[in-house]
This record gives C-alpha cells, sequence and structure tokens, in this order.
C-alpha cells in the first residue's frame, strides 16, 4: 500500500515538473544567462529570475510573463539616458532589490524607471531608482504594492523637465508604503486611484507637489511625511479621503501650502501635524470635511477657508502659535469650529470645566481685509494694523461675529494618548 | 567750514552731557539685548526692533531734535551776533543732532546684535534694520528743525511735529486702508506701491518684512513688490525717495534760517 503511495506522488512531481515546475534563473556578468532580457526570453510564468551584482544595460526590458526579477548584491539596470528602463505588462510580477537609475526624457511617452500597464498583483519593492524622469509610473493597474522604494529624481526645476516619483493613474487597491521620495515634479502622484493607502512614505524637496491627488475617492493616507515641497500637498476633486497622522512641515513660500484641499467631500483630516508652512491647510470648495484633533504650529495661516466651504467641522485642534489662526473671505459661518485649543486665547474659565467662557475670535481683521484684498498685504507688521486688529478683537464691527468658536478649549488637547 | 567743525565738536560735548539721551541709548541696548535673550530666532528679534525702529525712534527723535533747537535759541542768537554765518551754525546745529541720534541708535543696535552681525548669515538684514533707522533718524532730525524754524511758538512746533510723525507712523497706513476698501473693484497694486513708498517709514518697513521669511504671508502682492524693489528701478526709487525726505526738509530748514528774522 505505502509503495503504491509512493508511486503515485512520484508520478504527480512528473507531470508538475513537465506543466512547467518554477525555476531560477540567474544573471550575472558571469553566468551562462549575461542579459536579463535573455533571462526573461527563457522563462515562463511563475519563474524568477535573480539579478546578480553589475551594471546592465539592455534597452528596455519589457516583462511581460509572471515572473519575479530579483536583485541581489545590487545590480544597477542604466537607461542609458534614452530608455524606459523596465515595462511590466503581465500580472503578478515581482520586481525587488534593483537600482534603476538614468531613464529617458520624453513627456510625450511618459518614461520611466519603471512602468507598469494594464497589470494586477505586482508588487514593487526596494528598488533604487536614481535620477529617472517618471521613477516609479502605475496605469491600468489593480492591487498593486510599491513598497520601501527609495527614489531620487534629477532635481530639474520645470514642467516638463521631470515627471512624478511614483505616479499611479486609473488604479484600484494599491499599496503605497514606506518610500522615500526627492528630487521629482510630484513626489507622489494620484489620479483616478479609488480604495488605495499611502502609508508612511516621506516626500521632500519635490518642487512642485509633495502628494498630488486628484478624483481618488475613498483613499487613505496615513503616516506620512510631507517637507519642503515647493507647493505642499494637493489633495482636489475627491470624496472620503481620510488623512491621518501625517505630518505636513516647512511648506513655506508664497504660494505654498502645507495641505490644499480643493474641492474635497466627505473626508476626515485627523491627527495631523502643520509646521511651519505658509498655509497649514487651505479649504476650497469643501464640504461635510472634518478637521479633528490636528497641532497647527507655527504657520503663517493655520487655516484659510474660503466662503464657498460649508458644513465642514473643525474641531478639537490645537493652534500654536501661528502668526494668524483662520483666515476667511466669508463675512458667514457655514463652517463649525469648536472646543479648539487658541494660544492666543485670553478668556477665563470661572466655572473651572476646561472650557473658556467668553468666544473665541480667531480671523484677525488683517487676515480678513487680505483675503478680500489682497493688495492690502503690504501693510504687513503695519502698527496700525495691529491697532485695528486689537480694536475689531473687542468690538467686532467688520467681521462678522459667527466666526467664532464658542467654547475655546483652556488646556492642549491630548490626542496622541 | 572750520566754524561749522567747531560748533559740530562743541554741540556734541554738549551733547554728550545729556543724560536724556544715554537714557535712549542704553534703553534701545537693552530692548535688543532682551529681545535677543528671550527669542534666538533672529527673525522674530529683528521684527520686534523693527517695530521700535518705525514708532519710537522717530518719535523720540523728533521730539528730542525740536526741544534741543527751542532749548538752544538763545545760544544761536548770541552766536549769530558774532562774525559766523547763518548756513555754518545751522550745519553745526543740525548736523550735531542728527550724526549723535543716529550714532546712538547704531550702537544701540549693533552692540548687543554685534556677534550676529560678524557671525551669522543674517548680516545683510540687520545691516538693512540699521540702515533703515539711521535714515528714519536723519529724516525726522530735519523734519524737526524745519519745523523748529518755521513756528515760533514752542507748543504749536512740538505739536504739529507729533503731528507729521502720527501721520507718517501710523495714520498713512490708514489712508493706504482707505483707498484700498474705497476703490476695490479697481486694479490697485500699482497705486498701493505708490502710495507705500511715499512714506519713508512704510518704504522702511517693506524693505525689512521683505528680506523676513514672514514676507510669504503677503503673497502675490508680496512678490509683486519685492520684484519692484529688487529691480534697478526700484532701488533707484527707494534711494531718491529717502534721499528726498530728507533733504528737501533740511534744505528748506536752512533756507528760512537764512532769511528769517530770528
Amino acid at each position: 500500500m505505502e509503495g503504491q503511495a509512493i508511486f503515485k506522488a512520484l508520478i504527480f512531481v512528473l507531470l508538475l515538473s513537465f506543466a512547467g515546475f518554477p525555476k531560477t534563473i540567474e544573471v550575472c556578468p558571469a553566468c551562462p544567462v549575461k542579459s536579463i532580457k535573455r533571462a526573461i526570453e527563457l522563462s515562463e510564468d511563475g519563474d524568477t529570475v535573480v539579478v546578480r551584482g553589475g551594471v546592465y544595460r539592455e534597452g528596455t526590458l519589457i516583462v511581460n510573463k509572471s515572473i519575479k526579477l530579483l536583485g541581489e548584491g545590487n545590480p544597477v539596470i542604466d537607461g542609458e539616458g534614452r530608455y524606459e528602463v523596465i515595462r511590466i505588462t503581465a500580472d503578478n510580477v515581482v520586481v525587488k532589490g534593483l537600482t534603476i537609475v538614468d531613464s529617458g526624457r520624453s513627456e510625450v511617452e511618459d518614461i520611466a524607471g519603471i512602468k507598469v500597464e494594464g497589470a494586477k498583483n505586482c508588487v514593487i519593492e526596494g528598488n533604487k531608482l536614481k535620477n529617472n524622469f517618471w521613477a516609479i509610473y502605475l496605469a491600468n493597474a489593480r492591487n498593486c504594492r510599491v513598497v520601501n522604494n527609495w527614489i531620487k529624481g534629477p532635481f530639474i526645476v520645470g514642467e516638463v523637465a521631470s515627471g512624478n516619483g511614483i505616479h499611479i493613474w486609473h488604479a484600484k487597491s494599491i499599496l503605497v508604503k514606506g518610500n522615500y521620495i526627492t528630487g521629482h515634479r510630484d513626489g507622489i502622484y494620484f489620479e483616478f486611484v479609488e480604495d488605495s493607502l499611502i502609508e508612511g512614505n516621506t516626500s521632500e524637496g519635490n518642487w512642485r507637489y509633495g502628494l498630488h491627488f486628484m478624483f481618488s475617492h475613498r483613499d487613505r493616507y496615513v503616516n506620512n511625511t510631507f517637507r519642503r515641497n515647493g507647493a505642499g500637498v494637493a489633495v482636489m476633486y475627491t470624496k472620503k479621503v481620510v488623512m491621518e497622522g501625517n505630518r505636513f512641515e516647512e511648506n513655506w513660500g508664497g504660494s505654498s501650502y502645507g495641505l490644499l484641499l480643493k474641492a474635497i467631500d466627505d473626508s476626515v483630516v485627523r491627527h495631523n501635524v502643520f509646521f511651519k508652512n505658509t498655509t497649514g491647510i487651505l479649504m476650497d470648495e469643501c464640504q461635510r470635511t472634518r478637521i479633528e484633533e490636528n497641532d497647527f504650529v507655527e504657520n503663517g495661516w493655520a487655516l484659510r477657508i474660503w466662503a464657498n466651504s460649508w458644513n465642514n467641522v473643525i474641531r478639537r485642534n490645537n493652534f500654536l502659535g501661528n502668526t494668524f489662526d483662520v483666515a476667511t473671505n466669508s463675512r458667514m459661518n457655514p463652517n463649525r469650529i469648536e472646543e479648539n485649543y487658541w494660544s492666543y486665547y485670553r478668556g477665563y474659565d470661572l466655572n473651572r470645566d476646561g472650557v473658556g467662557d467668553i468666544p473665541y475670535r480667531p480671523v484677525k481683521l488683517f487676515s480678513y481685509m487680505v483675503e478680500n484684498n489682497p493688495s492690502s498685504a503690504v501693510l504687513l507688521e503695519s502698527f496700525f494694523v495691529e491697532v485695528l486688529n486689537v480694536v475689531e478683537e473687542t468690538m467686532p464691527v467688520v467681521i462678522s461675529v459667527s466666526v467664532e468658536d464658542e467654547r475655546p478649549l483652556m488646556r492642549r488637547v491630548d490626542w496622541r494618548r | 567750514m572750520g566754524e561749522t567743525l567747531k560748533l559740530l565738536s562743541t554741540d556734541i560735548r554738549n551733547l554728550i552731557r545729556i543724560r536724556w539721551l544715554w537714557f535712549y541709548f542704553l534703553s534701545l541696548a537693552c530692548g535688543s539685548g532682551l529681545f535677543l535673550y528671550m527669542s534666538g530666532d533672529l527673525e522674530k528679534v529683528v521684527l520686534s526692533l523693527l517695530n521700535v525702529t518705525l514708532l519710537i525712534v522717530p518719535l523720540i527723535t523728533a521730539f528730542f531734535g525740536i526741544t534741543y533747537f527751542y532749548d538752544s535759541k538763545n545760544f544761536i542768537k548770541f552766536l549769530l551776533t558774532q562774525p559766523v554765518s547763518r548756513r555754518e551754525v545751522f550745519f553745526g546745529k543740525f548736523l550735531s543732532v542728527s550724526i549723535f541720534m543716529s550714532l546712538l541708535y547704531f550702537l544701540g543696535v549693533s552692540l548687543p546684535l554685534g556677534n550676529e552681525i560678524i557671525r551669522t548669515e543674517h548680516r545683510s538684514l540687520i545691516m538693512l534694520l540699521i540702515l533703515s533707522g539711521v535714515s528714519l533718524t536723519l529724516l525726522f532730525s530735519s523734519l524737526a528743525f524745519l519745523v523748529g524754524i518755521l513756528s515760533e511758538d514752542k507748543a504749536k512746533g512740538v505739536s504739529l511735529l507729533l503731528g507729521i510723525w502720527l501721520y507718517l507712523a501710523v495714520l498713512h497706513d490708514g489712508v493706504i486702508l482707505a483707498v484700498i476698501y474705497i476703490f476695490r473693484e479697481y486694479p490697485l497694486e500699482k497705486v498701493v506701491l505708490a502710495l507705500t513708498l511715499i512714506n519713508p517709514v512704510d518704504l522702511a518697513r517693506l524693505l525689512v518684512i521683505l528680506n523676513l521669511d514672514v514676507a510669504a504671508l503677503m503673497g502675490v502682492s508680496g512678490a509683486v513688490v519685492k520684484d519692484f524693489l529688487g529691480s534697478f528701478l526700484g532701488t533707484l526709487v527707494v534711494l531718491i525717495s529717502i534721499t528726498l525726505w530728507i533733504a528737501v526738509p533740511a534744505t528748506l530748514a536752512l533756507i528760512l534760517f537764512e532769511r528769517k528774522d530770528l
């Protein structure tokens, strides 16, 4: 009986190997297979191609089979400033541990270091991408993971001179995690990407946006750091985004924002830190969005809310040492601002319930003026305007009384616990 | 010329003995030191000092200049009985006050910040602040002499001068604001820019602020102003504006002083 079972198993194994048992092909300058292109030709779905250390110049590598492409010993794949380096068109492809440098440059063909086109279940992990036009480019992808890549762009300034670090277009269920991106146009770019997660990335020193995000419903981005990007982070035309635990730092300049929310509905901004941005959050045409338990520290404007934003809730945030807390060009207050901690609040709390007894008016006359007439900005730090601010604070005439926090907190919100 | 120098040196020896001025100098120095001590951020120090420079320094200079002029009127009358020209007497008095006040301001700010001037990259920023302060000192002392010569009556003279200070340091911004508000339907950038550059106090404020990080809060208008001031034309306008503001009152004062029956 036992012998029969062994025999059956043997036949099974034999059958399997005929059907293409997963094999591993090694590529290195001294191996039988010296070219990655040849290795891909030899491979079949499910195989693994291990690329050992060395420099490979082979034009464009087209991965049209479901294989694993693994780098060991830091292999460098060079685009020689002419080619797209890797193009993935098959499902279930893994690209891991490669260093990809110097792709060609073309705004017309969107040349990238790694491009995924119309594929499912891809994994792009632990690669280094240096000086590519676009670094990682996913189009029509589904269920892919872009994890722990280190991306450094060409640091060229100009709309058409450089592409984005991680560019994802028309995709679903994507994970972008633990990447470092610098020197590109936009660090991370999402357009028509749904049900995806952006987590733990650092995007800094990109010349336009750290994160540029459009028409990408139901996404979450969590625990990322966006630092010193030309215009900060822009999240636009999207419903149901969750933005949690991110840091928006040092996006400083005349038209720079920590976070620009343009036409964002039903979203949540929670537990973020906005530090030293010209504008912490600019809300333009937003509705039913909750801004809760964030820290706004030393920004020029912590919050700018334009009159076209309605029914948003700004609650339990800490406003610490911002030049201006809130600016608006609206005479009404169609949003709810309540129970925040304002470091400039000078009220008192007689019944000791932790809530100030007199309301706090976060909009200064000057910021109201500038929102309505940008040219009055030349009066910044003018003594006359400072006096007007104080007068307006004590006896509001111009700014509606309704832009106020009726229940300002006496102590900082400790949301980190 | 020789008489001017002689007068100048006597006058400065006189000025050194005025305790009041040493109080002014010490306040400036202590203030700068205190700002620096309380906030390590030099940008904030400069911003605080800027407010002092734009408000207090002109006020004190103007007030002291005119009282000093009135106080030494008898001495001037006596001097003029001697064989010295009126021009020399005027220059002696005017230069001594304006130079001494500028010196006090310069030392009051630069002594506590000396380390920052020598060691940090904020050098040009502090120099710009000091330059603005010195220009304002010169300007307000020449205004003080003009008003002093114009008005025989002490009370009238002082209140006229305070009025001028109030307008330049404070109310002019109100006028700009009113213009912005009334003509808000029109493109105003250039008008507002012109209105700002007319006033030396606003000019000094903009020059310093545009070199600070807070300039980013001015957004596009800030960029427009900065572009203009950075251009050749802008630099020319600034220089001419400041020179005119100092020279015109001083010259007028000199002409009046030469003709007037004291």
